[in-house]
């Protein structure tokens, strides 16, 4: 088994930095078997496809908008991320991630085992920091996030040094 | 569960684009491009150190990511007058190459290939026919019936499940979709194995980068990529290899499956030639430094006035006069202030918004107007390609009549240079920026294996940052075209930066003197068959690789909202 576990999103954009920070905190308090990952992908929009060809299963976390207060945490399954189709493309940052496993179905590799761990964004607009409720959900998104790894098999381990998160925008 | 993901995953990164136009007599009148979000990133690197400035800059954006880190650093370097050691100067064009290559396939076969191609066409086809016409373009071993077949049979259980996923939004059957069945089969099948080189060239991006998007390899002075040929850990002969390995195989797809099929699909819409000029005074920049100093280039830059070639002026390096006085950016009719005057030099340059509304006289982009010498300027890769052309560039003439003769044959034309001032032509000229940057591939990355050989290993000058202010410019050909990133250090902090991206001075709106930009000027005479399906608008947008999600709204002359491409 190959996965992964993804955080996306733009740290430049307030609450969208969620998924790059949730996973950097992942990467650095855990230890993953091998034949699992954990990345901060930032924007990877026409990239993705590559990151997720091949895989077996991933968690992705990123900033969602949702009926629920921000902070909330709300999981995606691949069915309801594949819910509704994908728009027509225009520029290379459509390619989104409904498209990348529709696009990857169809060559025949893409992942079979799909979740979001959605955490719901007040604020995408240009800055550095989370809002105070999505900085307050990071520990839940991180937890879920564990959760879904477990639920595919995989236990991680405390490393033998702690490491640091490097979320170097926040300095 | 309630209504989910309005804030998309993956889409929301940058400003949105939104085109107005107006429609009479199944063409277009009147164009207006405008963005629709504020960008204003250059606020938050005032104060910080120039050194982390390229950090910040490639978090612009989710695509052209490696590009804002080059250009940002190219900025530092030249404000220090700092040399960069050799090996980084070609790592440094290794990592752009690979970069342009991926951007180039991803934009022809996944992002702009099915404007033409007609997907449910395909169930239509002969394989063995297609097999024939596919060999009649090139030798690809990767054509055969059998893969026809498969593409075929994926097609059809799309169709039979009426979902068609990833092709759920094409203009399928629309009267302006005009290629064979068969050819459609050879596109369909080439979009699908596209996927797979694709990855190739990002996979040589994130071997040097580290990562990709956002790679790690960058510094002010050079590269953080430690060379020794024996070390697992570093940059050692065994990862040069590898690295050779993947450029090979997209080096093989770029010549003989995208160029072929660009010209292929040229051939079968030769009116495509006639539409979508706009503005033809043609931007590039040098790029792919060959020396220490960034004096001598394999790309040459300069400036095209009025589409006349002869006219051409060529921009010799980031110190050039010719190329730092003539920068301007102008914000008339962008949501800016504009408190020091509305067209200011970008070491100047202001980014204090001031949002009206979107208002056709007045104000009505995010997007500032960027001039040179006071004009409007194409950039991208026909005009990386038409300033190679002008500049006697061998490799740029050999690609581009390559190119011309093979449409030549297929539409049974005489395809000439001029008639690359078109939206076909953009897609023709990025084809052949695609086979030129193949073969630079193949040369960087024997430069920077005899360099190794020879015994250098330098990757880095430290650079020292002096008392007082000290201003530079970077610049990149990056896929969309001439990059610059102009920055103010005062104390060895950022006192101003402005970042001049190629989709600024291709969605540039009207200027001071109501001059339109050049996707404005492109759109104007464009046919639209048919209002509730402007696929013809989308053609021209798209043949510019324009570098934001984008709307397309159209209505009549009255005004009246005919329809509403929501294209997001």
């Amino acid at each position: 088994m190959q996965i992964a576990l993804f955080g996306i999103g733009n740290i430049l954009m307030s609450d969208d930095a969620v998924g790059p920070t949730v996973a950097r905190m992942i990467d650095a308090e855990w230890s993953m078997p091998d034949g699992v990952v954990v990345e901060d992908l930032g924007t990877p929009t026409i990239e993705l496809p590559a990151h997720v060809a091949g895989l077996d299963a991933v968690v992705f976390i990123d900033a969602v908008t949702a009926n629920a207060a921000p902070g909330s945490i709300i999981v995606y399954s691949r069915e309801q991320i594949l819910a509704h189709p994908p728009g027509l493309r225009v520029g290379p940052h459509d390619p989104s991630l409904r498209e990348t496993l529709l696009t990857l179905d169809l060559v025949g590799n893409g992942p079979r085992h799909v979740v979001l761990v959605g955490v719901v964004a007040a604020s995408a607009k240009m800055g550095l920091g989370l809002t105070p409720a999505v900085a307050a959900a990071i520990p839940a998104a991180a937890e879920q996030a564990l959760a879904e790894l477990a639920r595919l098999g995989v236990t991680p381990t405390r490393p033998e040094t702690k490491r640091d998160a490097d979320l170097w925008w926040a300095a | 569960m309630s209504k989910r993901v309005t804030i998309d995953p993956i889409t929301r990164i940058e400003g949105h684009l939104r085109i107005d136009v107006e429609v009479d007599n199944g063409a277009v009148q009147k164009a207006w491009a405008s963005a629709t979000m504020w960008r204003g990133i250059e606020r938050i690197l005032l104060g910080r150190d120039p050194r982390e400035a390229w950090l910040f800059t490639q978090r612009f954006c989710g695509v052209c990511t490696t590009v804002h880190a080059l250009t940002s650093v190219r900025a530092v370097e030249d404000a220090l007058d700092l040399e960069v050691p050799l090996n980084a100067q070609y790592i440094r064009n290794l990592i752009m190459i690979a970069h342009a290559l991926h951007d180039h396939i991803v934009h022809f076969y996944h992002l702009s290939a099915l404007d033409w191609v007609d997907v449910t066409q395909v169930l239509k086809a002969d394989p063995a026919k297609a097999l024939t016409i596919a060999e009649s373009l090139s030798d690809w071993p990767g054509n055969s019936k059998n893969q026809f077949k498969a593409v075929q049979q994926k097609i059809k259980a799309l169709v039979d499940s009426g979902q068609l996923g990833i092709f759920a939004h094409g203009y399928w059957g629309h009267p302006a979709m005009k290629l064979p069945p068969e050819v459609n089969l050879i596109a369909v099948s080439h979009y699908l194995q596209a996927l797979e080189f694709q990855r190739y060239a990002n996979q040589v991006v994130g071997m040097l980068g580290g990562k990709t998007p956002h790679i790690q390899n960058v510094a002010v002075g050079g590269v953080a990529n430690a060379i020794n040929l024996g070390s697992e850990a570093t940059l050692n002969l065994d990862r040069l290899v590898q690295m050779k390995f993947l450029l090979d195989k997209v080096v093989n797809f770029v010549q003989n499956v995208y160029v072929p099929d660009v010209c292929a699909v040229a051939g079968f819409y030769p009116d495509w030639f006639g539409y979508g000029a706009g503005v033809t005074n043609y931007l590039s920049v040098p790029d792919l430094p060959l020396d220490t100093k960034n004096t001598e280039y394999d790309l040459p830059g300069g400036f095209i006035p009025h589409g006349d070639l002869a006219a051409f002026k060529p921009i010799k390096s980031q110190k050039d006069p010719y190329w730092r006085k003539a920068v301007t950016e102008d914000t008339t009719h962008a949501y800016y202030k504009g408190d020091g005057g509305s067209s200011l030099h970008p070491f100047k340059g202001e980014t204090d918004p001031n949002f009206t509304d979107w208002q056709e006289d007045k104000k009505y982009s995010w997007v500032k107007a960027p001039r040179f010498e006071g004009q409007p300027a194409q950039v991208g890769p026909l005009a990386n390609v038409l300033v190679g052309y002008a500049a006697g560039n061998p490799l740029m003439k050999k690609w581009t009549d390559a190119a011309l003769g093979k449409i030549s044959a297929i539409a049974k034309v005489n395809a000439t240079p001029a008639m690359l001032h078109s939206t076909l032509g953009r897609h023709g000229a990025r084809a052949v920026r695609a086979a030129v940057l193949s073969e630079l591939a193949v040369k960087h990355w024997q430069l920077l294996v005899d360099n190794i050989t020879k015994g250098d290993t330098d990757i880095f000058n430290a650079p020292k940052f002096p008392k007082g202010e000290i201003e530079g410019v970077g610049f990149h050909e990056a896929p969309r075209g001439a990059l610059s990133h102009w920055v103010v250090i005062d104390d060895a902090k950022i006192k101003n930066y402005q970042a001049v991206v190629p989709t600024t001075w291709n969605a540039s709106p009207r200027d001071d003197k109501g001059v339109p930009g050049p996707y404005e000027a492109s759109l104007l005479k464009n046919p639209v068959a048919d209002p509730e399906h402007p696929l013809e608008v989308v053609r021209t947008v798209h043949s510019f690789d324009p570098c934001m999600a984008c709307a397309v709204h159209t209505f009549d002359v009255e005004g009246k909202n005919v329809a509403k491409v929501k294209v997001l």
